[in-house]
């Protein structure tokens, strides 16, 4: 079930009605019957691999917790991300690895024995896995202890708001929240559905419309120019934060509603100075993920700097891959490990300056950097991505012919009135995020007068249902991560 | 009522139902003043015209003088010329075919069709893309808009229409909003083009005229534009490996099977070509093909694919096409001379 969806506005309402009516000691068995509904809306059939995956965890977290043998712990520890990184490769990488085999051998003009295959992506398994994996692991370190009813955590790994595309939950934060006692607060009704609609609006009038533009540019790199290329570069580095940051927006919105907090997953990203503060910005609950069960297992920052190199390179890299069975997302990954370690070396070089000439370049860098990148990650291929990377410049000198200039906006196919459209609520976006350096800027208008609340919320909500992009509901882009 | 269910004050209350009430109105009018403008601009898209003009003159026809239908996508009316079938094989037929076409759609209109007239034949135009898919809400608010059985929309609505676009479908804001997006480009562009005095390349710019025929045919002397023969050709990624009829569209081509018998009437199923050079780009046409070949013959209808019988006779080449997918006239008169000739060869009589 999309959250773009008029389905999901049904459901969630009999939910949150059901929610506040039920007495506490069911809401969860009724949370629970939703989050599956949920899931099976997409592929009925495939809530049995999600319910395999939470029965082993429970099992392999209750019989860790229970052992007091090390050697036993660590196996049945090693086990159980067997199970969990197992499924994962099997419906994730099996084909990526088997068509590789397959070139190679084609290359090497040698007979391959398998035949090509497919195996359906289930949606939201990256998430659903990690959030598992991660309540084993903090099992197995004594962080929390684990849940005894199946049921429970069921429902901990299956919450439908942050289910298929997060934020990746920690037992020790959702859990509490899940099971408390919400009573009915109006406050929360307001909160959530205010921050439901600036998800709505950066992914309906923004990433749906702005997709166009980089899916001609970057489905045929052939038929275009330098010129092209920056801008839908650039368009895509849009998209792919109003596409995920809104799904965020939504997930943590409805939870909220449901008096759930969810952990916040982006902070401005692009306003970031470097590149590692931007992965303290952008999709916080999977870097910290990364972060506390790879990159600080490996040895962190306090080792050799070779060995940082190594420890660094290899957690961005498996990030990259985490994100799709194909060479682009591992180079997506690699560059941004490459970026992390120029910055530590330019770091010792020059010092940094805080003045405020300092910040924007800082930030301006940090953008093309992240904007260059993402030219690997949406490229279908690799011979795609340095395609348009070695043409970025191709046209720029014609940027003065307006006739040239003029039939390229048009070549993307997005339509002028759109493009004017979608590049207003592009200007809405960067003033809310400007503006929101301390606090979000749900935070900022509660403390300004009603009429200028009223104005903006209006506004966003008169975009949505007059320039939303609702011919054919696409799906969020993480949903295939 | 349950214990948990307590808010606030009164007098708080109040102020929040007035600031909802505040809000949801302002929203409220302004979605239904752009649903105005968005409907209106619905009437400037050259193709609704076709699609009224189309209809008018099929509700003015004497009742039951018609004796050959064509329906389908803009396929069908692209090809199948009336004035042509009247001239040679002396039928009174019509062109109902209308873009994109589902054949949950082509459905409802034949049930139009038949309380109008008595066609002893239907020839449908039965192209992939269609039938592949589930829905597409525009084609149906399309006949909507030209078809007079206001009980038959309603069935369509409440038969086929997915819960979401039923949502949709009763919205103007969200039912218009691509015809008023588009007829605003166009206006943009317009101008645009005068204030930087930029005009369009010769290589984007088609010359020729495109107007509505006779009998529902849409006439068209266009030729392909340098573009579509390579980057912007559509059918340059289709791999048919995977392709499948959609499940809802089979459920309607079986009930349009079912109504042309109890009508009495001939149903033919025939693909109208594409352009060769597209043709060339698509893998496992072969699948495509049979696919649709099969479901004809399991039904015992004739079925006659253009793009596999060009394929072998050369009848029409790129020349013949007004983009990459449609023919324009010349193409027009090369296939339903073939056609005709090949129903006859078959046995089938038209009239």
């Amino acid at each position: 079930m999309l959250f773009n969806s008029a389905d999901f506005i049904v459901f969630f309402i009999i939910v949150l009605l059901l929610y506040y009516i039920l007495p506490h000691r069911v809401r969860w068995v009724m949370l629970l019957g939703a989050s599956l509904i949920f899931y099976m809306a997409w592929e009925p059939a495939l809530v049995v691999l999600i319910l395999f995956s939470s029965f082993s965890n429970y099992a392999f977290s209750l019989a860790i917790y229970g052992s007091k043998d090390r050697l036993i712990r660590k196996r049945l520890l090693i086990f159980s991300m067997l199970i969990n990184f197992g499924l994962l490769f099997i419906f994730k990488y099996l084909v990526f690895i088997n068509n590789s085999f397959m070139w190679l051998f084609d290359f090497a003009g040698l007979k391959y024995p398998i035949n090509e295959f497919d195996i359906i992506l289930p949606m939201g398994i990256s998430f659903y896995t990690f959030q598992a994996a991660g309540y084993t692991f903090d099992v197995y370190r004594g962080d929390i202890k684990p849940q005894r009813n199946y049921l429970k955590f069921t429902l901990f790994i299956t919450f439908f708001p942050q289910l298929v595309a997060g934020p990746i939950e920690r037992a020790g934060n959702l859990m509490g929240r899940i099971f408390r006692y919400h009573p009915f607060k109006w406050d929360n009704i307001v909160l959530g559905a205010k921050i439901m609609l600036i998800g709505y609006f950066k992914k309906v009038v923004i990433a749906d419309r702005v997709c166009t533009v980089v899916n001609t540019v970057f489905e045929n790199p052939t038929r275009f120019g330098g010129i092209s290329f920056i801008v839908s570069a650039i368009l895509f580095s849009i998209q792919i934060f109003c596409d995920f940051s809104g799904y965020s927006d939504i997930a943590i919105g409805s939870a909220r509603m449901l008096g759930i907090k969810l952990m916040t997953n982006f902070d401005r990203p692009y306003f970031s100075r470097s590149i590692k503060e931007f992965w303290r910005r952008w999709h916080i609950s999977l870097s910290t993920w990364f972060k506390d069960y790879l990159y600080i297992p490996l040895g962190g920052s306090r080792v050799s700097e070779g060995r940082w190199i190594f420890n660094i390179m290899t957690t961005f890299t498996v990030s990259g891959l985490w994100h799709g069975a194909n060479m682009t997302f591992v180079i997506w990954g690699a560059l941004h490990g490459a970026f992390q370690v120029i910055g530590r070396f330019k770091r010792k070089l020059i010092s940094e300056h805080n003045g405020v000439i300092s910040k924007f370049f800082g930030i301006v860098i940090t953008y093309a950097l992240v904007v260059f990148a993402w030219i690997f990650f949406r490229a279908n291929t690799v011979g795609d991505a340095f395609y348009i990377v070695s043409h970025l410049g191709s046209d720029i000198m014609r940027i003065t012919d307006i006739a040239y200039v003029y039939e390229t906006v048009l070549s993307w196919g997005l339509g002028l009135f759109p493009f004017a459209v979608v590049l207003a609520a592009i200007a809405v976006l960067f003033v809310t995020e400007l503006v929101s350096s301390k606090e979000n800027i749900v935070k900022i208008l509660d403390r300004k007068p009603f009429i200028l609340r009223f104005a903006f919320y209006a506004m966003l909500a008169v975009f949505l249902i007059g320039a939303g992009r609702y011919d054919n509901g696409s799906a969020f882009i993480y949903f295939q991560f | 009522m349950v214990r948990h269910l307590y808010i606030f004050n009164f007098r708080e209350m109040a102020v929040t139902i007035l600031k909802l009430a505040a809000f949801l109105s302002v929203v409220a009018a302004v979605a239904a003043y752009l649903g105005g403008k968005y409907k209106a601009a619905s009437t400037e898209n050259i193709i609704n015209k076709f699609n009224e003009q189309r209809f008018g003159d099929f509700y003015k026809k004497e009742k039951n003088s018609c004796d050959l239908v064509f329906v389908g996508s803009s396929h069908s009316y692209c090809t199948f010329d009336p004035a042509f079938y009247d001239k040679e094989a002396g039928t009174d037929s019509f062109q109902m075919g209308m873009p994109l076409q589902l054949p949950a759609s082509t459905y409802y209109e034949l049930r139009e069709i038949f309380a109008y007239q008595k066609p002893k034949t239907v020839v449908m135009e039965v192209f992939w893309g269609v039938l592949g898919t589930d829905f597409e809400l525009n084609q149906a608010t399309q006949l909507f808009q030209v078809m007079k059985n206001e009980e038959l929309k309603n069935e369509y609505i409440r038969e086929v229409f997915p819960f979401s676009e039923k949502v949709k479908y009763s919205n103007d804001v969200l039912k218009y909003q691509g015809d008023y997006f588009a007829y605003k480009s166009k206006e943009y562009d317009d101008k645009i083009r005068n204030f930087i005095k930029v005009y369009r390349s010769p290589e984007l710019k088609q010359e020729g005229v495109e107007e509505y025929g006779t009998k529902g045919f849409i006439y068209c002397d266009y030729n392909m534009l340098e573009d579509e023969y390579d980057l912007t050709n559509q059918f340059k990624e289709l791999d048919g490996k995977d392709y499948k009829l959609s499940d809802e569209q089979v459920k309607y081509m079986e009930k349009i099977v079912d109504l042309c018998e109890e009508e009495g009437a001939q149903l033919i199923f025939v693909t109208a070509p594409v352009a060769p050079v597209s043709l060339n780009y698509i893998r496992n046409y072969d699948i495509i093909n049979k696919r649709i070949a099969d479901f004809a013959e399991r039904h015992n209808i004739p079925y006659f694919d253009y793009n596999i019988i060009n394929s072998k006779e050369n009848l029409v080449t790129n020349a013949n096409f007004r983009d990459d997918a449609h023919l324009n006239y010349s193409g027009a008169q090369i296939i339903n001379r073939h056609f005709l000739g090949l129903l006859e060869k078959e046995g089938i009589s038209l009239k």
